[in-house]
């Protein structure tokens, strides 16, 4: 538990870094992983589907490693 | 026992003071008794409305988090304005299972005026193309921006959020629709508080056929005769219940 939460956090810093437009990324991620970053809290519980989801789409959306 | 010796006299003086007595101490703890009811009663119905407005801004807030991340997507926004039902729900279905476990029940969007209508529902993709004409549709085509509040439909009674959604170049290309069945509100508020709900609704602001149709669409029983010759309690209205049980 915990790394979805983690890697939310890393792609919001991204954005504030990037001055992109939140819910334009957020909205993409959401189409692309199934999951609404907003929706994801520290409690949310981690599976390896949405996880391996979340790093593909970080890496084509925003060239970031996650 | 002489009925007029002193003794006689102070017996009964005694026996009138200890009945008075009793009395009304018993009329002083009734009467105490009726109103800490009454301050208890009142102070939960009072908790249970703070309860429900802080649950229902709770899940507004979420869906207009939820809303506004799909209302400004491109890729969204372009099957809409393309009409492209089926791009649409290959793009937004994945996300619906999520939704789903997060209470958001319902899911719709709508095409622009003129002709406002479902484009498509998510939870139930095989039925499209009506207008709903409901006050929330009028506002927010009337406004064009975000409409929330709690509307009975056919889907059943929830708090709903319609937002606008438009293309890059600024064009409206429809609307986004999420809803939350009230339901679950009542569910949630007993497993917090251990205190049974319900809901009434003034029969006097319901149709009758569209009550009987929404039940039919539901599978609830319709029981608008139920109560068709009393009157609530609590309301003095004639009124109909939407669950027909408490909340468990």
């Amino acid at each position: 538990m915990g790394v979805l939460y983690n890697f939310k956090l890393s792609i919001e810093e991204k954005i504030k870094a990037d001055g992109l437009d939140a819910a334009e990324v957020r909205g993409k991620f959401g189409l692309r992983t199934g999951r609404l970053m907003s929706l994801i809290s520290p409690s949310t519980a981690d599976d390896p589907a949405s996880i391996a989801k979340f790093r593909q789409a970080a890496k084509e959306l925003l060239k970031l490693n996650l | 026992m002489k009925w007029n010796s002193i003794r006689t006299k102070v017996l009964a003086a005694m026996t009138g003071c200890l009945i008075t007595g009793v009395t009304g101490t018993l009329l002083l703890l009734r009467s105490s008794f009726a109103q800490n009811s009454r301050a208890l009663a009142t102070e939960s119905v009072n908790a249970a409305q703070r309860l429900f407005s802080i649950l229902e801004a709770r899940e507004t807030s979420k869906m207009g988090a939820v809303s506004e991340a799909l209302a400004t997507n491109p890729e969204v926004s372009a099957a809409l304005a393309a009409r492209d039902r089926t791009r649409l729900l290959s793009l937004t279905s994945p996300l619906y299972s999520q939704l789903k476990t997060e209470g958001i029940t319902n899911w719709m969007f709508h095409t622009a005026e003129p002709g406002m209508s479902v484009f498509l529902r998510l939870h139930n993709p095989a039925k499209y193309g009506d207008e709903l004409n409901r006050f929330m549709d009028k506002e927010v085509s009337r406004t064009h921006a975000t409409v929330t509040g709690n509307e009975l439909a056919k889907a059943g009674f929830a708090a709903r959020m319609i937002q606008p959604v438009y293309d890059s170049g600024g064009r409206l290309t429809g609307y986004i629709e999420f809803g939350e069945e009230i339901g679950r509100f009542i569910h949630e508020m007993k497993s917090q508080t251990g205190d049974n709900y319900g809901l009434l609704l003034n029969k006097k602001f319901i149709n009758r056929k569209f009550w009987a149709d929404t039940s039919a669409s539901l599978n609830r029983r319709d029981d608008w005769s139920d109560h068709g010759h009393s009157w609530s309690p609590i309301t003095r209205r004639r009124v109909i219940g939407l669950f027909s049980s408490m909340a468990t």
